[in-house]
C-alpha cells in the first residue's frame, strides 16, 4: 500500500541529511510538494504517481542544497563563513539530538567538575597571600625522631624565637601566637562566650598584615591588659560608639581597647575576633616563658633580606639543641604560604580549616579525568559518524574548500559544543555548589567564577578541550578524498584501525572508571573497619566537660543521670610526649617518646579499660597521688622483658597548664594497650600519673542522653554565666580524626559515579551507532531465523569484552594506589579481591544496561523495516 | 527553450512582477510563471526558493508563515517598498533591452 505520509517523511529525512538546508527550507519545500501532489491528484493522477512526479520535479536533494548554498555561503569571506559554520553546526546538533546530548552533556559534566575544582584550588591556593612579607615569613616546626619516624610539632620550645632574634642575624623579627575559645568576651551587659581570642607577641600587627582602622600597630599590644578587636566584634560590643579605650572583660580580667582591626580575611589560616598580649598566658596558665621544655605557641619568624632559609633553619636547630640538650632535634622552616595546604603536624589546632595539597591534587586529577572521558566520547562519536558527513566534506572540497577550511570548520564545531557544554556546566555548578560546599567544608561563591583571572582559565580549558576533542575527527574528515566520498566507495565507521582506536578509547574510559570505583570501595572498607574496630576502651556515651567551681562540680556529680566521672585526659585527646622519661639501666641514646596522660582511679571504670598486670590507682592509697605511675603494654615492652612492676620512672614533663615538672614515680600496674589517637598511628608508649586534669569525663545514662546534656548546659549557665559551655562527646572527637578521609571517600565516590555516567553515555552513543550501521545485517540474520535473544547477545558481546579488558587493566593501578593510601594507616584492612569483583560487576552491569536498549530495539524490529532502510 | 542564464537572470524581475499584484507563496508563483509564459518557462523548486531567500535578504520582499485555506502551513511573500521600486527599475532595464533587441532584429531583417 502506498502511504503518502510515510513517503514524505522519508523524503524529508533525506533532505535533512543535506547540511545546506535549514529546517524552514525543508518545511517550505514540503508545502510546495504537497501543493503539487494535491494539484496532480485533482487533475486525475493517482496518489503514488503524483508524488513520484512532484518529487522528481523538485530535483535531486544535492542540487537543491547546492542552490541554497549559492545564495548563502559567500565563499572566501571569513566572517560570514564563520557564521555559516556556526549555523551548520547548530543545525547538525538539532537534527541529531541524541548524539548532541551525549557529547554536550558529557562535556558539561566534565567541565563542571573541572571548573568546580578550579574554584576550589584557586581558593585554597590563595590562603595567606595578603601578608606583605609573605615571602620572608616562616613558621617554626620542631622535629623529634621517635621509634618509627619523626614527630613534627607545630609548637616549638617557647624561648626559641626570641633567642633566635637576639642571637641570629638571619632572624629579623618573630611573633608567637595561639588562640583560646575558653575565655568569653564581655562588656557591660553584652556577653559573647564563644569568641576566639588570639594571644600574640606585641609585634603581631607589624609582623603580619592585619591592618588597623584605629590605633597604632606598633604599640597596640604593648600594655599587658590591652586588646585589639576586629571591626565586627567591636560593633557587636559597642554599636556605633567609639570603642577605643573602652573596657572589655576577657576571662576574668578587664582589658582596654587599644585598636580596631579589619575583620580577618576568609583566606587566613589565623582566625580570631580579638587579640591580647602573650604575657597573659603567664597569668592564666602559668606558662613558663624561660623553660626550653615549654611548648605552648606557634612561632613565626621573618628572615632578614637576603638571608638563606636553609642556613637559618640549621642555626635555629643548633639553638634548640643547645637549649634542650637534645642533639637529635631539629627545626624546619615552613613557608607561610604552605601553612594552609601542607601542614600535617601535632598541636596545630590554631591552623584553622586546614586544607590538604594531596587531596586537592587527587581531586583535580579526578576532575580532569572526567573531562578527558567526555572528550573521548566526543572523539569516538564524531569519528564513528564521520561517514555520514563524508558527502558534505566532499561537496565542500569540490566547491573549492581547502583542507585547512575543513579542519577549521570541524574544530569550530567542537569548540562550539564545548562552549554550549560550559553554559550547561555553569548551570550545574550553580545548582551543585551548596552541596559541594557542604562536602568540601568550604564557602565558595558562584560569583567568584567571573573574576577575570579564573574566567580566562575556565574559557581556556573549555576551548582547549573542544580543540582536543575535535582535533582527531577534524583531521580525519579533512583527509577524505572527495572523489571516493562522492562515488560512494568511501566506507566510514567500523573498519580497520579507526575501530581499533575507538575500542582502545572505550577500554581506557572504563579502566579509569573502574579505578575510581575500586578506590571508593577500598576507602569505604577501611573507614568501616575503623568505625567497627575495638579501640580497647569504651568511649560511647562519655562526655568531656569542665567545671567552673566546686559547687558546680557537686551539683553535677550528685545527679543520678551522671553514672560515673573521672578527671583525666580522655582517649582521643591529643597528648604531648614527656620531655624526658628515664629509669635505671636506660640506654642514654634511647629517646623513645612516652605520651604523658593524667588519670584518676575512676578512669578504669569510665572508659572500661582493662589491666594487663598489677593494679590501677586507688582512692584508698594516698601515696598513689604523688608516687604511682601506670604504663601501657607498649611502654612495658620498651622497659624490657622483666616485669615493670615496682620499677622507678623519672619523668620531666609540661603540665596541661604549661608548667614544667620533674618527679619520680613507682610503676604499680600495666594497662592493656588501647588506641589513644588515630588508627593511622601505631600505639605509642604511655605513662599515666594521678595528676590534675582540667577536664572531667562523665559517663552518662544512655537512655537519657539528650536531657542529660540539657541539664549540663543549664548548670553551666548557672555557675559560669557568660562563659562558653564546653563539652564534647569523646566518640565525636575520635570520629573527627577521619573527617578528611570520609570527605575524600565521598568526593571520590561522586567522581566515580560521574566517570561511570560519562563512560556509559559514550557507550550508549556508540551502541546506537553500531546498531544503526548493522541494521541491514540484523534484518538479514532475522530473515534467516536468528532469535531476538541471540541478536542482542551478538551485539552486546563485543562491548562486554572491552569492559572486561578495562577491568583487568585497571586492577594493578587501582590496587597500587589503594595500597599506598592504606599504608598511611598503622591499622588497616587488606583490600582483598572484593572491591575488584564489585567494580567488575558494577561496570559490566552498567555497560550492559547502556548497550542493550538499542540492541533490543534493533533485534526486535520487523526485518522488512530494517531491510527497507537505506 | 530558454538558456539557463537567461532563466536565472529573469528570475528576479519575474518574481517581483508577479508579487506586484499581491502576496503569494512558492508553489503559486511557480504556477503563475508557468501560466504567464504559456508553458515556456518551467522553474523548479530547487531554483525558486534560493532566489526568494536572496530577495528577502536584499530587503526586496518579506515573508511570514500562515495557515492557508486548506489548513496547511504556507510561507507567503510580499513586496516591500524597496522591492516595488526595484521592480520598476527592473522593468525599465528589461524594456530598454527588449526595445534595443527589437530594433536590432528589425534592422537585421531589413538588411537581409
Amino acid at each position: 500500500m502506498f502511504d503518502l505520509e510515510r513517503e514524505i517523511r522519508t523524503w524529508k529525512r533525506e533532505l535533512a541529511k543535506n547540511p545546506s538546508l535549514e529546517d524552514s527550507d525543508i518545511a517550505e519545500l514540503e508545502a510546495a510538494l504537497r501543493d503539487e501532489v494535491a494539484d496532480r491528484v485533482r487533475r486525475g493522477a493517482g496518489q503514488e504517481e503524483a508524488f513520484r512526479l512532484a518529487r522528481s520535479g523538485m530535483g535531486e536533494t544535492k542540487v537543491i542544497g547546492d542552490e541554497f548554498d549559492k545564495v548563502r555561503s559567500p565563499h572566501g569571506f571569513g566572517g560570514a563563513l564563520f557564521g555559516n559554520y556556526v549555523r551548520i553546526a547548530l543545525r547538525k546538533m538539532r537534527r541529531q539530538k541524541g548524539y548532541s546530548f551525549i557529547t554536550v552533556a558529557g562535556l558539561a559534566v566534565g567541565l563542571a567538575c573541572c571548573v568546580l575544582m578550579m574554584l576550589w584550588v584557586s581558593d585554597e591556593a590563595g590562603f595567606d597571600r595578603f601578608h606583605a612579607d609573605r615571602d620572608s615569613i616562616y613558621r617554626l616546626i620542631a622535629e623529634t625522631p621517635n621509634g618509627t619516624g619523626t614527630m613534627r610539632d607545630a609548637h616549638p620550645a617557647t624561648p626559641l624565637a626570641p633567642a633566635a632574634k637576639a642571637s641570629l642575624p638571619e632572624i629579623q623579627d618573630y611573633c608567637r601566637y595561639r588562640t583560646s575559645s575558653y575565655y568569653g568576651v564581655k562588656s557591660g551587659d553584652k556577653s559573647f562566650p564563644y569568641e576566639t581570642v588570639g594571644v600574640a607577641d606585641p609585634s603581631f600587627f607589624t609582623f603580619f598584615s592585619f591592618p588597623l582602622i584605629k590605633g597604632d600597630p606598633r604599640t597596640a599590644l604593648e600594655g599587658p591588659l590591652s586588646v585589639v578587636l576586629t571591626e565586627s566584634l567591636a560593633r557587636k560590643l559597642f554599636g556605633d560608639a567609639d570603642p577605643l579605650g573602652q573596657p572589655v572583660t576577657i576571662g576574668a580580667d578587664a582589658f582596654a581597647v587599644t585598636g580596631i582591626m579589619r575583620d580577618v580575611p576568609r583566606n587566613s589560616h589565623l582566625r580570631f575576633s580579638c587579640v591580647i598580649p602573650i604575657i597573659n598566658m603567664h597569668n592564666y596558665h602559668h606558662v613558663d616563658f624561660e623553660s626550653w621544655n615549654s611548648k605552648f605557641f606557634a612561632a613565626y619568624v621573618r628572615l632578614a633580606p637576603g638571608a638563606d632559609a636553609s642556613r637559618a633553619s640549621s642555626k635555629l636547630s643548633d639553638l634548640l639543641r643547645t637549649g634542650l640538650d637534645r642533639p637529635d632535634m631539629a627545626i624546619r622552616l615552613q613557608p607561610l604560604e604552605d601553612v594552609h595546604l601542607r601542614s600535617d603536624f601535632a598541636f596545630d589546632s590554631d591552623n584553622v580549616s586546614q586544607g590538604s595539597a594531596s587531596t586537592l591534587a587527587l581531586f583535580s586529577i579526578a576532575a580532569a579525568a572526567v573531562l578527558l572521558l567526555a572528550c573521548i566520547n566526543f572523539m569516538n562519536l564524531a569519528t564513528a559518524r564521520a561517514a555520514n558527513r563524508g558527502k558534505e566534506v566532499g561537496l565542500r572540497k569540490v566547491t573549492g574548500a581547502r583542507r585547512s577550511d575543513i579542519v577549521r570548520q570541524f574544530l569550530g564545531e567542537a569548540v562550539l559544543q564545548a562552549l554550549l557544554g560550559l553554559g550547561l556546566a555553569l548551570l550545574l555548578i550553580w545548582a551543585a555548589l551548596p552541596l559541594f560546599n557542604d562536602l568540601a567544608g568550604k564557602d565558595l561563591a558562584f560569583a567568584r567564577l567571573f573574576r577575570p583571572g579564573l574566567l580566562a582559565i575556565v574559557l581556556g580549558v573549555t576551548i582547549g578541550s573542544g580543540l582536543l576533542a575535535g582535533s582527531f575527527p577534524a583531521l580525519r574528515l579533512a583527509s577524505f578524498q572527495p572523489a571516493s566520498v562522492l562515488k560512494g566507495s568511501f566506507l566510514g565507521g567500523g573498519r580497520d584501525h579507526q575501530a581499533v582506536l575507538r575500542k582502545g578509547l572505550i577500554v581506557f574510559q572504563f579502566a579509569l572508571t573502574v579505578f575510581f570505583l575500586i578506590g571508593t570501595l577500598v576507602a569505604d572498607k577501611q573507614l568501616r573497619f575503623i568505625r567497627n574496630k575495638n579501640l580497647g576502651v569504651d568511649t560511647h556515651f562519655v562526655v568531656m566537660t569542665m567545671f567552673r567551681s566546686e559547687a558546680h562540680r557537686q551539683a553535677i556529680l550528685a545527679d543520678p543521670r551522671i553514672l560515673r566521672s573521672s578527671w583525666s585526659t580522655p582517649p582521643g585527646g591529643q597528648l604531648r610526649a614527656a620531655s624526658d622519661v628515664s629509669w635505671e639501666g636506660k640506654d642514654p641514646d634511647d629517646h623513645t617518646p612516652f605520651l604523658r596522660a593524667a588519670a584518676d582511679p575512676d578512669f578504669l571504670e569510665v572508659f572500661r579499660a582493662a589491666m594487663a598486670e598489677g593494679r590501677f590507682f586507688s582512692k584508698d592509697m594516698e601515696s598513689d597521688r604523688s608516687d604511682a605511675a601506670v604504663i601501657n603494654e607498649t611502654a612495658a615492652r620498651v622497659l624490657g622483658p622483666a616485669s615493670p612492676l615496682g620499677r622507678r620512672l623519672k619523668i620531666t614533663a609540661m603540665s596541661d597548664e604549661g608548667q614544667i615538672e620533674t618527679s619520680t614515680y613507682t610503676i604499680i600496674g600495666v594497662l592493656r594497650d588501647f588506641h589513644q589517637t588515630t588508627l593511622r598511628q601505631a600505639i605509642e608508649p604511655m605513662v599515666f600519673t594521678w595528676s590534675h586534669s582540667p577536664y572531667i569525663n562523665l559517663r552518662i545514662d544512655e537512655a537519657r542522653l539528650d536531657e542529660t546534656i540539657k541539664f549540663l548546659e543549664r548548670e553551666w549557665k548557672a555557675y559560669a554565666p557568660g562563659r562558653p559551655f564546653i563539652y564534647s562527646f569523646i566518640d565525636d572527637k575520635i570520629d573527627s580524626f577521619y573527617n578528611q578521609d570520609r570527605k575524600t571517600r565521598t568526593i571520590l565516590s561522586v567522581f566515580a559515579v560521574l566517570a561511570l555516567f560519562t563512560a556509559c553515555l559514550g557507550l550508549v552513543g556508540l551502541a546506537a551507532f553500531i546498531a544503526e550501521k548493522r541494521t541491514k545485517e540484523i534484518g538479514i540474520r532475522k530473515v534467516l531465523g536468528a532469535s531476538a535473544r541471540g541478536l542482542v547477545l551478538m551485539q552486546s558481546r563485543e562491548f562486554l569484552v572491552w569492559v572486561l579488558a578495562a577491568n583487568v587493566l585497571a586492577w594493578p593501578a587501582a590496587y597500587f594506589a589503594a595500597g599506598r593510601w592504606l599504608r598511611g594507616f598503622a591499622y588497616r584492612i587488606s583490600p582483598g579481591i572484593g572491591p575488584a569483583l564489585l567494580a567488575l560487576l558494577f561496570s559490566v552491569l552498567m555497560a550492559l544496561l547502556s548497550v542493550t536498549y538499542k540492541a533490543v530495539r534493533a533485534a526486535t524490529e520487523n526485518p522488512a523495516e530494517s531491510l527497507r532502510y537505506e | 527553450m530558454s538558456s539557463d542564464t537567461l532563466v536565472a537572470a529573469s528570475a528576479k524581475p519575474m518574481i517581483l512582477a508577479l508579487l506586484l499584484s499581491g502576496e503569494s507563496y512558492g508553489y503559486q508563483i511557480l504556477q503563475r510563471v508557468h501560466r504567464v509564459s504559456g508553458g515556456e518557462l518551467e522553474w523548479s523548486s530547487a531554483m525558486i526558493y534560493p532566489v526568494l531567500r536572496r530577495l528577502e535578504k536584499e530587503g526586496l520582499i518579506r515573508s511570514d508563515w500562515r495557515v492557508s485555506g486548506e489548513n496547511r502551513m504556507r510561507r507567503y511573500y510580499r513586496l516591500t517598498d524597496l522591492g516595488r521600486g526595484e521592480s520598476a527599475k527592473e522593468k525599465a532595464r528589461w524594456l530598454s533591452v527588449n526595445g534595443a533587441l527589437r530594433k536590432a532584429w528589425a534592422t537585421a531583417g531589413a538588411e537581409e
